[in-house]
């Protein structure tokens, strides 16, 4: 707590494009109401006097990518009592870990050039790799609603309530016609609600930002894409486009793409 | 007093108009590869040759978001919704297919029951119904297999398309003649020749609709199907997506949550739509949950659906309307898992289709 009774809260960037730190900004409309609630002590992209911790809540942006950041996420983490990473990058690796497909040396030498030693890049992780991570706000970028409900849960001492279930629940409350039976890859099945399912609200397939649903049934939507024409490539581009570390998983092996 | 009159089918539209100032009117609308029920503020924009709607009616009974109360915990003080939802305007729904009265009607038992839900009684009274009899087969229904293609409750007008684009009108219900008194002209008594026009459009319908399951010794099947190997064989398919339960006209589960505003001050309390089919739904404190593997929640939807109803209801859940079926984007049938269990089990004669 700070010395005015709130909980303290820092928020911090780590390898990514800084987008859900810019989501935090754009609450506008009720940034001040949350400044009420709770003391953010700590946030670069918008403070110029910043505490060094400890903090009660510390909010986590971006992919660990550098072994810089792994020194730093866990000195955060030494330092908060609740941990929450959010958006896509620190939940999941998100777009920057694709680069964990291609030859780490090879992509040193293209960015940086021959003289690269002193460039520091290890292989692209998620917060959760390092560190022990309390809660998740998935989403490229992580959505600003449920930011706020996950803040008021945590400043009174309640669980944030953040779904488990597909897009396809809020896709169906809205009376959208399904994608799938126009022969669209969705991904809605396989993927996290949260966003209001607003791709396919507006006729754009989901893409899978939020990442894969509790207990992810890959196989059965590998086998609806794959009737519907899709290749293996198509397949694996999609399911792996905004969650590179689900490669990984036992799950995932079990496709044997 | 004869309850029984004829429209020309055109003139539903001016009806429709008439009954404006009364009521708010939904209706069938085309979206996309699907239909809803939508406002209509233009009755050209309704569809009575809708094949079926995605969602049924019940979101306007059980709405999928509803505050129920809202609570001020500075002053300790409670605003239910309740007046708030008798003051609603009156609703009329236009074109409601008989299988989706049946599904009213089981809500009825569920909500209106044992332990009465005065939200959804409060809107069920605030609701008049125009009913309409298919006499030709929707895509993927199969009403007449689970008997719920004939209604004679339910409804305040009922309509069946005849010769001579007119409809053969059914008054119903006190509600009903509201809508007679607002139709006027538009509606004259039906005559011996009408009556004959009805007789061949019901005639037409029990040759057209097919009949593919049948529900004899339904309960004994369920009871020895636990163990099926075609649960695990669905539970390979199915993504536990939920879209077969928000979809159906007679799954009814919802959660609630407090949800405090950022003054701390005040909350909502608000019931949303759930389904068994999620993780979380059997979920209890400990935490243990009853149906953790993603199968097993499948498996109990079936359960639910035939067995649960007919022990708790004393009739199955499942109307026949085919909405699962349609909506599933693993192409799982309900039509087809009866099917097969009853041969299977009890080797009721089927013919497969309907
Ligand atoms: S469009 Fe996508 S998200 Fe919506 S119901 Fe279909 S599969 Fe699910
Ligand atoms: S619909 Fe899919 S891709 Fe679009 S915001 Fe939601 S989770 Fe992300
Ligand atoms: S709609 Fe199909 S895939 Fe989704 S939960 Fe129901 S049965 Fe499973």
């Amino acid at each position: 707590m700070g010395d005015n009774g709130k909980p303290t809260v820092g928020i911090f960037g780590f390898t990514g494009c800084a987008g859900c730190q810019l989501n935090i900004l754009n609450i506008e409309d009720h940034l001040l109401e949350l400044l009420e609630l709770v003391d953010i002590t700590t946030w670069r992209m918008a403070k110029s006097e910043n505490s060094k911790g400890p903090w009660d809540i510390a909010f986590v942006e971006g992919s660990i990518a550098k072994q810089e950041e792994v020194v730093r996420i866990k000195a955060i983490r030494e330092n908060s009592r609740i941990l929450v990473a959010i958006g896509a990058c620190a939940t999941h690796g998100g777009l920057p870990a694709m680069r964990n497909f291609r030859d780490i040396d090879e992509m040193k030498r293209i960015v940086y050039g021959e003289k690269n030693d002193h460039v520091d890049v290890i292989p692209i992780k998620r917060v959760a790799d390092y560190i022990h991570v309390d809660y998740e706000l998935p989403g490229c970028p992580m959505d600003k609603d449920e930011f706020i409900r996950t803040v008021k849960a945590l400043a009174v001492g309640k669980t944030p309530d953040i779904p488990n279930y597909s897009v396809c629940y809020e896709c169906k409350i809205r009376e959208n016609a399904c994608l799938l039976k126009e022969n669209k890859f969705c991904m809605g099945p396989v993927t996290s609600a949260g966003c209001g399912a607003i791709c396919p609200t507006y006729g754009a397939p989901c893409e899978g930002c939020r990442g894969p649903v509790a207990q992810v049934n890959w196989g059965a939507e590998y086998k609806i894409l794959k009737e519907m024409g899709a290749t293996d490539d198509d397949i694996k581009r999609r399911f792996l486009k905004y969650c590179p570390v689900v490669a990984d998983t036992p799950e995932f092996k079990e496709l044997n793409f | 007093m004869s309850s029984t009159y004829i429209m020309k089918r055109s003139d539903l539209l001016k009806l429709v108009q008439a009954a404006m100032d009364e009521y708010d009117i939904y209706g069938p609308v085309q979206r996309r590869t699907t239909w809803v029920f939508d406002k209509i503020d233009d009755p050209s924009r309704i569809d009575m040759d809708y094949d079926n709607t995605m969602m049924s009616l019940k979101k306007f009974f059980i709405p999928s978001k509803e505050v129920m109360m809202r609570f001020n915990l500075r002053e300790m003080s409670i605003d239910d919704s309740l007046p708030d939802v008798k003051a609603e305007r009156p609703q009329l729904l236009v074109g409601v297919h008989a299988c989706d009265i049946h599904a009213l009607l089981f809500l009825d038992r569920v909500f209106g029951g044992k332990y009465v839900d005065p939200y959804y009684v409060a809107r069920r009274e605030n609701t008049t119904i125009i009913g309409l009899n298919c006499i030709d087969p929707c895509k993927h229904g199969f009403c007449k297999s689970v008997n719920t293609h004939i209604v004679n409750e339910g409804y305040d007008l009922y309509l069946t398309p005849i010769t001579g684009d007119k409809y053969y009108v059914h008054v119903g219900s006190p509600k009903g003649d509201r809508l007679l008194t607002i139709a006027g002209k538009l509606l004259r008594e039906a005559t011996d020749e009408g009556h004959e026009a009805f007789k061949a459009s019901m005639k037409h319908k029990h040759e057209s609709l097919p009949v593919g399951l049948h529900l004899d010794n339904i309960n004994e099947t369920f009871d020895m199907a636990w163990d099926d190997p075609i649960w695990a064989r669905l539970g390979e398919e199915c993504m536990n997506c939920g879209s077969c339960a928000l979809v159906c006209p007679t799954c009814y589960c919802y959660d609630v949550a407090d949800e405090l505003d950022l003054s701390l001050s005040n909350a909502d309390r608000t019931r949303k739509w759930s389904t068994c089919l999620y993780h979380d739904f059997a979920l209890v404190a400990g935490p243990h949950n009853f149906r953790e593997d993603p199968p097993a929640r499948l498996k109990y939807r079936f359960y639910h659906k035939i067995r649960g109803a007919l022990h708790d209801h004393g009739i199955i859940a499942c109307t026949g309307c085919g909405r699962c079926i349609e909506h599933c984007p693993a192409g799982i049938s309900v039509k087809d898992v009866v099917y097969e269990l009853q041969k299977r089990r009890v080797g009721v004669p089927v013919v497969k289709g309907g």
